[in-house]
């Protein structure tokens, strides 16, 4: 009952969600009003009773929470429009209008086509996002040629060993898209928590403590990384097999030369990056 | 002509090659085909009967492709399911799936040409040679323009076989037929490129929730399948689902990566999302063909390309699945099988619907749930027994059908 209960909750917020940014459920919504009102005109009742009953079946909160406990609840509620067919729907219900307004497209019968095809243009432009993106595809793109710039070197620095990374985030995000022979201490499921549910793997504490670290490190000019130790992250990943950091090349220089002293070793600063490489991964084969 | 009742004439049987030249015709000829209202009998047998005798459309040849894709997928999964359970390294079970994936070509192939060859040996001296139903609809233009030349019993039929009057046959199918059509299809071109355009870039790839990147990466670096974690390129330490296991999208992309040789990211962020585009536009035109006649369909596909290009801003609508995510599961779900789906329950094809539903198993993850295509084929077929009146029986249609023209 709980559960149900919670469903129902999570339908009502799934929806106000879906509405919020773009008006294509409200275009449905008016399509199908406008076949109920023409039905004699539509060729397939079927697929017309179908579309109605279930598109209120996802608005309503609680038959909404029914249909998202058949889906299992492992995806979320704008998943359960995928029972809706949106897209026939409504091109279909555009397509009848269109064709009622203009006979055969002929261009004898532009002067009430042309309004009424600018108008449903409009329309759609309104209804949606017409290429807007919810994501920063500028900054996606930039981090990931930066990513493969010093993939790419460090495949120079170690040509035949395996690189075992430990970097920025920016740089994890696609170091094993761009090269499946990369091993990391962690993955992209560390800051994308929804892909956790790929597999039963966790992340015991020391990981977590490494990520942490890490992002508060490459916060420009931040000389101390809170409560969390520099040493202890470095020897954990040392531990983990790691034979390859990367530190920003804006890291504040304490913690440089305290990574280095570390590691014993100079950092190389490289494609704005400064690389600690080698130690490591001696360190880690003779199991020290 | 005889929908609207203007011309009276004698209903009495007709020779069956001139039924099934008549039979596209009408279905062209007329608004609704399937209507009861329409009472051609004629008209009324334009449709191949399934096992109930309801009047259902011929395949094309949008069907045959995503049918194709469909095989496709029963191959991946049938490799990838043997190298699981068989522990296979990941190059055997490349193989195995090209193995089976250039047998389905030649046995599609031969499949093809047999028939072909059965049908022209089947047909006797003088008549009309029996077509496939697919040329039976490529033929169907060559009835429009110039009736006279095979509906007229005792008139030699003119000779439709071989290869030349097929793609004659396809060409004047496939090519639009005045203006109107012409800037219809200009502008869906128009759209439909900008569209690829924007899939083969590569940039514009949403990569939250998903990472079917780096497991075909994985499943290359390693030789093995599911063998680390794609994550990290570490071994699992908890292991993963074995409902997630099963799913072979990975398994297919990886098996083209090796055959052809391309990264990753070329075939799962570019080529894969522009053939998804595509078979997105052959599953919607194969429903717009259900629904709509000729020039209404291109208006059709208009309408779902700039739906398309609405439907970016939110994560789970068709056009951000189609244009951002094209390689997902649930994008080929959505956007392949589901328009496909409806075509074939409106043709109440319920076969190939179940296709679909095993189809969705393969790719897509619906935790331990029955997937999304079982539960629109079943809303489909309880709406069509709801409304059951709209597609006539073929023993009452024709009946009343033969009444109606009597009359």
């Amino acid at each position: 009952m709980t559960v149900f209960l919670k469903n129902i909750q999570m339908a009502w917020l799934g929806w106000k969600n879906y509405t919020d940014n773009g008006k294509l459920a409200a275009l449905l919504l008016a399509v199908l009003l406008f076949l109920w009102c023409y039905r004699k005109r539509v060729r397939e009742l079927p697929f017309l009773v179908y579309s109605t009953i279930i598109t209120f079946c996802c608005i309503l909160p609680v038959t909404a929470s029914l249909l998202m406990m058949y889906q299992t609840e492992f995806y979320d509620y704008e998943w359960i429009w995928s029972l809706v067919p949106v897209t026939a729907m409504t091109a279909y219900g555009l397509t009848i209008l269109m064709a009622d307004c203009w006979e055969d497209f002929k261009v004898s019968g532009w002067r009430r086509g042309i309004p009424v095809t600018l108008l449903l243009l409009v329309l759609l432009m309104l209804s949606g996002g017409m290429g807007g993106r919810p994501w920063d595809v500028g900054t996606q793109r930039n981090e990931k040629a930066s990513a493969e710039r010093v993939l790419e070197q460090l495949a120079n620095f170690l040509p035949h060993g395996e690189i075992c990374l430990w970097a920025p985030r920016e740089i994890m995000e696609y170091a094993r898209e761009l090269d499946g022979r990369i091993t990391l201490p962690y993955g992209r499921n560390m800051w994308d928590e929804s892909l956790n549910a790929y597999a039963y793997d966790i992340y015991d504490e020391k990981i977590t403590d490494m990520y942490r670290w890490m992002e508060q490190a490459t916060e420009a000019g931040m000389e101390d990384a809170g409560e969390l130790s520099m040493e202890k992250c470095v020897q954990n990943a040392l531990d983990m097999g790691v034979n390859c950091i990367l530190l920003p090349g804006d890291t504040a220089a304490g913690t440089v030369k305290e990574m280095e002293k570390a590691l014993q070793m100079d950092g190389r600063l490289l494609e704005g990056y400064w690389i600690f490489y080698g130690r490591a991964d001696q360190h880690y084969r003779t199991g020290l | 002509m005889c929908a609207k009742g203007r011309v009276k004439y004698r209903y009495k049987p007709l020779p069956s090659w001139l039924e099934q030249r008549l039979i596209p015709v009408f279905e062209e000829r007329s608004e609704n085909p399937l209507s009861p209202k329409c009472v051609c009998p004629l008209k009324l047998s334009a449709h191949k009967r399934n096992k109930k005798g309801y009047a259902v459309k011929e395949n094309t040849c949008l069907d045959y492709i995503i049918f194709a894709e469909i095989v496709i997928i029963g191959f991946a999964e049938t490799a990838h399911l043997t190298a699981v359970f068989l522990k296979l390294p990941f190059h055997l079970c490349a193989m195995l799936f090209m193995g089976l994936l250039g047998g389905g070509c030649v046995t599609a192939t031969l499949f093809f040409f047999i028939r072909r060859r059965f049908a022209l040996t089947r047909a006797p001296k003088g008549t009309e040679p029996i077509l496939s139903p697919m040329e039976q609809e490529l033929t169907m233009k060559q009835d429009l323009t110039e009736p006279t030349k095979s509906i007229v019993p005792g008139r030699e039929p003119e000779p439709t076989r071989g290869m030349g009057t097929l793609v004659a046959s396809l060409r004047k199918r496939i090519l639009p037929e005045d203006k109107a059509e012409w800037t219809l299809a200009v502008l869906l071109g128009l759209l439909v490129l900008s569209q690829l355009l924007l899939v083969c870039s590569g940039d514009y790839r949403y990569r939250r929730q998903d990472m079917t990147m780096e497991t075909v990466g994985s499943f290359l670096a390693t030789d093995g399948i599911y063998q680390v974690n794609p994550m990290t390129g570490r071994p699992y330490t908890a292991g993963l689902p074995l409902r997630l296991e099963i799913l072979c999208l990975p398994t297919l992309y990886a098996s083209l990566c090796r055959a052809t040789g391309l990264n990753p990211e070329i075939v799962v962020g570019r080529l894969v999302p522009a053939l998804v585009l595509v078979s997105s536009y052959a599953a919607f035109a194969a429903l717009g063909r259900c629904l709509f006649t000729r020039k209404k369909r291109l208006c059709f596909l208009l309408a779902v390309s700039f739906l398309f290009w609405t439907g970016t801003y939110l994560y789970g609508m068709d056009g951000f699945g189609v244009l951002y995510c094209g390689w997902r599961g649930v994008t080929v779900r959505n956007c392949v099988l589901l328009p496909w789906l409806l075509s074939r329950c409106l043709r109440r094809r319920w076969a190939s619907a179940l296709l679909c539903c095993l189809a969705e198993c393969c790719i897509v993850w619906t935790y331990y749930g029955l997937g999304v295509c079982l539960f629109v084929a079943a809303g489909m077929a309880l709406a069509q027994r709801f409304c059951g009146k709209s597609v006539p029986k073929d023993s009452k249609a024709a009946s009343s059908a033969g009444k109606g023209a009597m009359k």
